[in-house]
């Protein structure tokens, strides 16, 4: 059985955010505008996040790439009363639109806030409107959005599969994130396959995952970079 | 009402609302022609076509996809050398360029007063008509052309427009450093060019002030080579250092970052050298190369480390390790450049390169390489700098400006606001802009004549930022055009031909992909692949590829210092002095989301939260919290900055990696007039930077400028998520396949062996979890 996951290496992710606008403009996710932002109201389906640690001049950043982690065991669902987010066989943590009625119980049960809740119908003064991927449904106001591993790309590529004849190959979906990305710091694959390059990486040692002693379950694996930054050797302190 | 009323009237009122929702907007409900072109894809149907990002000078190959005749994705063309498949946000937001809702889309014509930016539509025909009349009783010497691409194609055409009417050679606008970078290269390196620096074969990469992962000169082709230095060779990981006043991007992912005091990058690499010098490791030759060059004595350790304000030792074991490592390079400009003392410290920078023997070296630095299309289309006449433009603007040169044409650029916004060139842009009698949007230069234009975006036309482009082996990029339209706009290189020759004799005799072409055929023609057996093939033949193989590539490796040497001595001169470290008046120091820099201003009018972008501050939808101050605590500033509050030059007013970040007495503003926000995303946003940290130019350069000293700071009241940000500056929450990423803590923030280590060595099948690992019930 499928399970796809992801794997993102930290060591060579720069945080260019690169990857947050393929992310909008694969998606359609909608900008809110300043003052909806100061509300915590944008919708970013991934973010960067950066942490800083230590004081001046000892001190180093570090950048998390946190989305949807597609939690095996994922808090989210089981608090949906219309089922609108479960689990898909194939491992996604699926979202269906038309049954979100806007409780907003699901965001606020997800340790990752990876949810995102639209307050407003998107807003694309034309031409603006041309833009928009014709692959992924524009979302009403009142429901929830979230990553979905670009499912529209998985079908695409299992569909083409199927037309010729074959099994998807390891590497031919590559959600909207890792394409653009110019490390190419993101992997997306089958982690149940163990010749995937996804498995792979994820059996590194140093691979981990966000939150996961919550029992969460997560298909995203972060590899963990050097010890970046000042080295605190010190040598700042005279 | 009776029950039979009640279902009439809504009956009724169903059907009339009905019909209503049946009649909305046309364009909504039209179906697809039944009839297509041979060839052409169904409706719904998905192509890729390859194309080039024009958003910044890198030049990356991109694939746009298309669905209706509409571009709807921007992909990185993963076989271009330069990003390799990867594509920056900036590149992406071109369809946000290309469908803005604020472009300029026929020409127009002033009506209202100037500055008020009041026009009407006109024609092509009416504006070329004005533009040529204009140009024709124009004494050539009060004529002035500033323009992008300075090195490209377009660039060489308006030169030798420039030259045909005996007008003063043309000014580019481009990043404000790079003609210093540009000097330095030349004096240390000997090459004309910027050089590449092979960043992703290197062990040990030391950057002195080039925030190369930001913007730069080519940030997703640097990113891509930081990744490889870091993971492409299984074992061998790189290290790489970042010498930066500022934390920008890309000191925030150097292994190490150096505080360097602003202005004394220069002292930094000096000092470097003296230890370098004295330790013995380094052959003979080349260090009497550097001799040379440099023929003062270097700075003692301890003078040096106080100067740049970075610790002796730190700095000796830097040396050693640049001195240890097998391949190393040294890449130098960015703020280091934007001093007054700019060009000694790229050129000590540099100059590490000749003392270590990098040159040519694999991971060391190459020279620029090129296909020289535009050879003997450019005259040999060097270009006119900004800083001279300005002054024959301000009325201080031999003649008056009577006419100014401005291409593709808006020098009033990205060129320091003290050299007036919004006050004296009005008086010149009549101003041409050729642009895609109003920019705060359309608003002092007479004439604006509309550029079609890099999606719409055909193009052929040299990236400036070379990366060591030769690109010209070739692109056709992806789209059909929106409106009425055409290619800078085209209107040129539309102009030239108006002309008549003796101008349009040379320029025999009928427009501008006439003209790349004809230069490819002539070239053709010198360019690579072209073998027994024909001009137009090439051209559209190259467009299919995306470009013309040159054999990788790179391999150009660069030929070494030329014979000349650069020595340290007095204003050095006067940046850093301590100033009663204006106590910090001001350190404009170039962020992702806005680039050198194009990207603020990209809703995407003015959402995208700056990677290091989190700022969406504004500018801001970042300074110290020691200086936020001794100013009694919160996060958020307005403040007002002034420097001698100009004043502004600008919300306050509080970021924990500035250097105390710094302080740092994006730029690229503050426009006047660029559409409704981005006029009145923001703050321009160039209204506040001082005349004052680089030393031995007609460059602006753009990172010299010093300010104070006044509190004027609370005010607030929008940010993305939280900041963690707590230390309990900023230990590491909580991780592991299956950990046995249950603490919140277990630390990395190692997956169990059994995990190790099979797949990790996370359904059947069993997990301390809590339990809990599951609805359904």
């Amino acid at each position: 059985m499928t399970r796809w996951g992801m794997v993102i290496d930290t060591d060579i992710c720069t945080g260019c955010e690169g990857c947050v606008v393929a992310c909008h403009a694969e998606n359609n996710i909608q900008t809110v505008g300043e003052e909806e932002a100061a509300k915590g109201r944008a919708m970013h389906w991934l973010r960067i996040e950066r942490h800083y640690e230590g004081t001046f001049p000892d001190i180093k950043v570090r950048f998390v790439p946190v989305l949807c982690q597609h939690c095996g065991d994922a808090p989210c669902e089981p608090v949906c009363p219309t089922y609108a987010t479960y689990r898909t066989p194939d491992g996604l943590n699926a979202m269906v639109y038309n049954r979100c009625i806007g409780t907003r119980y699901c965001a606020n049960n997800c340790p990752y806030t990876v949810r995102f809740f639209n307050w407003h119908a998107g807003d694309w003064p034309a031409p603006l409107d041309r833009q928009l991927n014709p692959d992924v449904s524009q979302r009403p106001a009142g429901v929830m959005e979230k990553c979905t591993f670009c499912v529209q790309r998985i079908h695409d590529a299992q569909d083409t599969a199927k037309d010729e004849g074959r099994e998807v190959a390891d590497g031919e979906i590559q959600p909207a994130c890792a394409q653009s990305c110019p490390a190419q710091a993101i992997t997306f694959g089958d982690l149940n396959d163990p010749d995937s390059r996804v498995a792979q990486l994820a059996r590194s040692d140093r691979a981990t995952r966000i939150l996961n002693d919550l029992g969460t379950d997560p298909s995203v694996v972060y590899l963990q970079g050097e010890n970046r930054g000042n080295q605190g050797n010190g040598e700042n302190t005279p | 009402m009776r029950r039979r009323d009640f279902l009439k009237a809504t009956t009724l009122a169903t059907g009339v609302s009905l019909l209503e929702a049946c009649s909305g907007p046309e364009g909504q409900y039209l179906v697809q022609p039944a009839r297509r072109k041979p060839g052409s894809p169904l409706p719904g149907e998905s192509t890729w076509v390859p194309g080039m990002c024009q958003q910044c000078s890198a030049g990356c190959g991109i694939q746009v996809r298309i669905v209706d005749g509409n571009a709807r994705k921007i992909e990185g063309n993963p076989n271009h050398p330069v990003n390799l498949g990867g594509v920056c946000a900036l590149g992406q937001s071109a369809l946000q360029e290309l469908y803005n809702p604020d472009r300029i889309l026929v020409p127009q014509r002033r009506v209202g007063d100037k500055g008020t930016g009041t026009f009407e539509d006109t024609t092509w025909e009416d504006g070329l008509t004005a533009a040529v009349e204009t140009i024709a009783r124009t004494s050539p010497d009060r004529i002035a052309i500033i323009g992008a691409d300075r090195s490209g194609l377009t660039g060489a055409l308006w030169r030798r427009f420039s030259e045909a009417l005996g007008a003063p050679a043309p000014a580019f606008v481009e990043a404000l450093e790079l003609e210093v970078e540009r000097r330095a290269a030349q004096i240390v390196l000997g090459v004309t060019d910027i050089p590449y620096f092979d960043v992703s074969h290197s062990d040990y990469v030391l950057s002195i002030g080039s925030a190369f992962l930001d913007r730069w000169r080519s940030p997703v082709h640097y990113t891509r080579a930081l990744a490889e230095m870091r993971r492409g060779r299984p074992g061998r990981r790189g290290r790489f250092v970042q010498a930066e006043a500022r934390m920008s991007l890309t000191a925030a992912n150097a292994d190490e970052w150096l505080a360097v005091r602003p202005g004394a990058e220069g002292i930094l690499a000096r000092t470097l050298a003296g230890i370098l010098l004295s330790s013995g490791k380094i052959e003979n030759d080349n260090a009497a190369r550097y001799r040379k060059l440099f023929p003062e004595d270097p700075p003692r350790l301890e003078e040096g480390a106080a100067l740049c304000a970075i610790p002796a030792k730190k700095i000796e074991r830097i040396a050693a390790e640049l001195a240890a490592a097998e391949n190393k390079v040294v890449v130098a400009g960015g703020s280091a450049a934007g001093h007054q003392d700019g060009l000694f410290n790229v050129a000590a920078s540099l100059g590490l390169n000749v003392l270590l023997g990098t040159l040519g070296k694999p991971g060391g630095v190459f020279a620029p390489a090129s296909f020289g299309l535009e050879d003997g289309i450019a005259p040999k006449t060097e270009p006119t700098s900004m800083a001279e433009l300005a002054t024959r603007l301000r009325g201080e040169g031999p003649a008056p400006v009577d006419l100014l044409i401005v291409a593709d650029a808006d020098p009033v916004h990205t060129l320091p606001a003290s050299w007036q060139l919004h006050a004296t842009m009005a008086n010149v009698g009549m101003v041409i802009v050729l642009s895609s949007f109003r920019t705060d230069t359309t608003l002092l234009a007479d004439l604006v004549l509309p550029l079609n975006t890099q999606l719409e036309r055909f193009d052929a482009v040299a990236p400036a930022a070379s990366i060591g082996v030769p690109v010209v990029n070739f692109s056709e339209p992806s789209v059909e055009p929106l409106g009425d706009a055409r290619h800078p290189a085209d209107v040129v020759l539309a102009m030239a031909a108006a002309l008549g004799e003796p101008i349009a005799s040379q320029f025999p072409w009928a427009s501008f992909p006439r003209f790349v055929e004809a230069r490819i023609e002539e070239q053709l057996e010198q360019l690579p692949g072209s073998q027994g093939m024909t001009a137009s033949a090439f051209i559209r193989l190259a467009v299919e590829r995306g470009g013309i590539f040159g054999e990788e490796p790179p391999s150009l040497v660069p030929p070494g210092p030329l014979d000349s001595t650069i020595l340290t001169s007095e204003v050095t470290n006067t940046d850093a002095r301590e100033d009663g008046e204006y106590p910090f120091l001001l350190l404009p820099f170039e962020s992702i989301k806005t680039g050198d201003g194009r990207g603020a009018n990209r809703p995407w972008l003015q959402e995208l939260p700056d990677p290091m501050s989190t700022i969406m939808w504004n500018s801001w101050l970042e300074l110290s919290p020691v200086d936020a605590a001794n100013l009694g500033i919160q996060d958020g509050d307005r403040l007002s900055v002034q420097s001698s030059a100009g004043s502004l007013e600008i919300q306050a970040v509080i970021d924990p990696a500035v250097r105390p007495g710094v302080v740092g503003m994006p730029l690229g926000h503050g426009h006047q007039d660029y559409g409704r995303y981005a006029s009145g946003r923001g703050a321009n940290p160039l209204d506040l930077v001082e005349q004052t130019q680089v030393i031995r350069t007609a460059a602006p000293a753009w990172a010299a400028t010093r300010v104070r700071i006044k509190r004027l009241r609370s005010g607030a940000l929008s940010r993305f998520g939280r900041s963690y500056t707590n230390e309990e929450e900023t230990e590491d990423i909580p991780v592991g396949w299956a950990p046995q803590e249950t603490s919140r923030y277990a630390s990395a280590r190692p997956l169990p062996p059994d995990l190790t060595q099979g797949t990790p099948d996370p359904g059947t690992t069993e997990l301390p979890v809590v339990k809990r019930r599951r609805l359904g």
